[in-house]
């Protein structure tokens, strides 16, 4: 008889059963502290039109859990494919262990199991509230700068009006940024005609950009700082050189790795361009009081 | 009157004479000393007895059982569970009983209040200081979930109203255990459960709508 009973217990303790926790919110997983639920909500987070959201979450054991992908609709509230609003995110496991949260853009739509090196924003969880925030270099918030129109590498007073340099008329780098993280590099854009045109990545403001792509033919003449003329190999859609008036300058944050080619919607400085033909100073502003934000809440 | 009781009393001793044994002389006395230091023989021969090898102990082992207990119940975190069960246990053996078990569990993120009836199947009640014992049987939950403050402030700010916060269910369990005796009438117990809570959920197949719980149990029982 022993012997019979103690089999039945031992198959009790070690069969696991059928029975997973639902996909809904329910009051006896939740009291019991089963957690697997997470509803977000975005400020300033931009729609995307090519790629996709994806939220993971990092638990405490130092597992990583992908809870979905998603876009957000114009009232920040992440949808699907078709649309609908997501009120909540379910995941495999329990979350009530989750410490950090991270949504990261996954340029081609499609996720592995770890999110892209894209990350937008991210946040701790606090009795399982998490304030979302962009990853930026700390002190972004003081950057400044300014640029000055005028196309060294085509020597003097020819198409003036035509390139754009972080320096001013005495020479010296004219941008302030924050030292970069091992997250983001900068990149400097200008939009013309509504077509944005790199100017090329960087990570500190006193030397050149990694690119000088549209620039005249006198490389050498060009000052050591971020920069571009817009003399040559002209894009699709633009014929150069180009006339900058009206233009909109943009300093961004870009994904160190897995970047696309548009500029992000992390913005750290914008200015636009008045009618220029040359020798003009454009001030930038600091934008990054308009970074998206976010809420997890684990429930 | 005087005479009367005089006669009476001499009747009863005459019959109390008449009913013990009457010996002689010396052998008088020697028959209840020897017959006195035989019992005390057999008495230290009888306790030594027990020293050596204590009998099995005969006991009816039916009747009703109380029981308080503390442990765990596992799904998600662990949640703290407390509370008490009366059982019977019928027939000599007291192999079969039943239970009946109130108990509440206080979860991380809310109160789980149960109640639960079990069929007990055990073998070896009082005859051995181990008792295996199987159980199965029913019952039924409520919880309900209260979130802090700052949580449902933010839940509200997402629009999101985690309703209902009350839910109740019913369950089935199956399980077993381990007694052992610290005292003849005293017990304690570890008790393992595995429960399946019928959740309502629509559109949701009934495997699909079973909610797992698993506990573990101290117990301590006091036999009657």
């Amino acid at each position: 008889m022993k012997p019979v009973f103690s089999i039945i217990l031992l198959l009790l303790l070690v069969v696991p059963g059928c029975g997973d926790p639902p996909a809904e919110f329910r009051p006896l997983p939740a009291a019991l502290g089963d957690l697997r639920g997470v509803a977000m909500g975005f400020e300033r987070l931009q729609p995307l039109d090519q790629g996709i959201y994806s939220a993971w979450l990092r638990l405490e054991k130092g597992d990583r859990v992908g809870i979905g992908t998603f876009n957000v609709n114009s009232n920040g509230q992440p949808v699907d494919a078709q649309g609908s609003v997501i009120d909540r995110f379910t995941a495999s496991e329990t979350l009530f262990s989750a410490i950090s949260i991270l949504i990261a853009v996954e340029p081609t739509g499609d996720i592995g199991d770890a999110p892209s090196e894209s990350v937008i924003l991210q946040g701790p969880f606090i009795d399982g509230i998490a304030t979302l925030v962009v990853p930026f270099p700390a002190g972004i918030q003081e950057a400044s700068g300014s640029y000055r129109v005028f196309t060294p590498t085509d020597g003097p007073n020819t198409n003036e009006g035509s390139g754009v340099w972080a320096i001013n008329a005495n020479g010296q780098p004219t941008m302030t940024l924050a030292d970069i993280n091992n997250i983001y590099m900068y990149e400097h854009f200008v939009v013309i005609n509504g077509i944005p045109v790199t100017m090329g990545r960087f990570r500190t403001t006193n030397t050149k950009d990694l690119r000088n792509p549209w620039s005249g033919p006198l490389n050498t003449e060009a000052p050591a700082v971020p920069g571009e003329d817009f003399l040559a190999n002209a894009p699709a859609g633009l014929t150069f050189p180009v006339d900058l008036s009206g233009s909109q300058l943009l300093v961004t944050l870009e994904a160190l790795y897995g970047d696309r080619v548009e500029p992000s919607q992390l913005v750290v400085l914008e200015g636009t361009l008045p009618t220029v033909v040359g020798g003009e100073i454009i001030h930038l502003a600091n934008q990054t009081a308009n970074f998206p934000t976010g809420t997890a809440v684990i429930y | 009157m005087v005479l009367g009781a005089l006669a009476l009393s001499l009747f009863i001793v005459t019959k109390a004479e008449a009913s013990t044994p009457t010996v002689p002389g010396l052998a008088g006395i020697s028959v209840p000393l020897i017959a006195h230091l035989e019992t005390e023989a057999n008495l230290k021969q009888q306790q030594e007895g027990e020293r050596r090898d204590p009998p099995p102990v005969i006991d009816p082992a039916s009747g009703p059982v109380l029981s308080v207990f503390g442990g765990s119940v596992f799904s998600g975190k662990s949640a703290f569970q407390t509370g008490g069960a009366i059982a019977y246990f019928f027939g000599a053996k007291a192999g079969v009983g039943l239970e009946a078990e109130a108990s509440m569990t206080l979860g991380p993120g809310g109160l789980v209040s149960q109640v639960m009836g079990s069929f007990i199947l055990q073998a070896g009640a009082r005859t051995s200081k181990f008792v295996p014992y199987i159980a199965l049987g029913g019952g039924f939950l409520q919880a309900t979930t209260k979130f802090p403050d700052a949580k449902a402030e933010a839940l509200e700010k997402l629009g999101i109203n985690p309703e209902p916060t009350k839910e109740s269910a019913p369950f089935a369990h199956i399980g077993g255990g381990l007694r052992f005796y610290i005292k003849r009438n005293l017990a304690a117990r570890v008790d393992v459960r595995v429960a399946r809570v019928k959740l309502d959920l629509e559109g949701v197949e009934l495997i699909d709508s079973l909610f797992r719980m698993r506990r573990v149990v101290g117990m301590l029982s006091w036999e009657f």
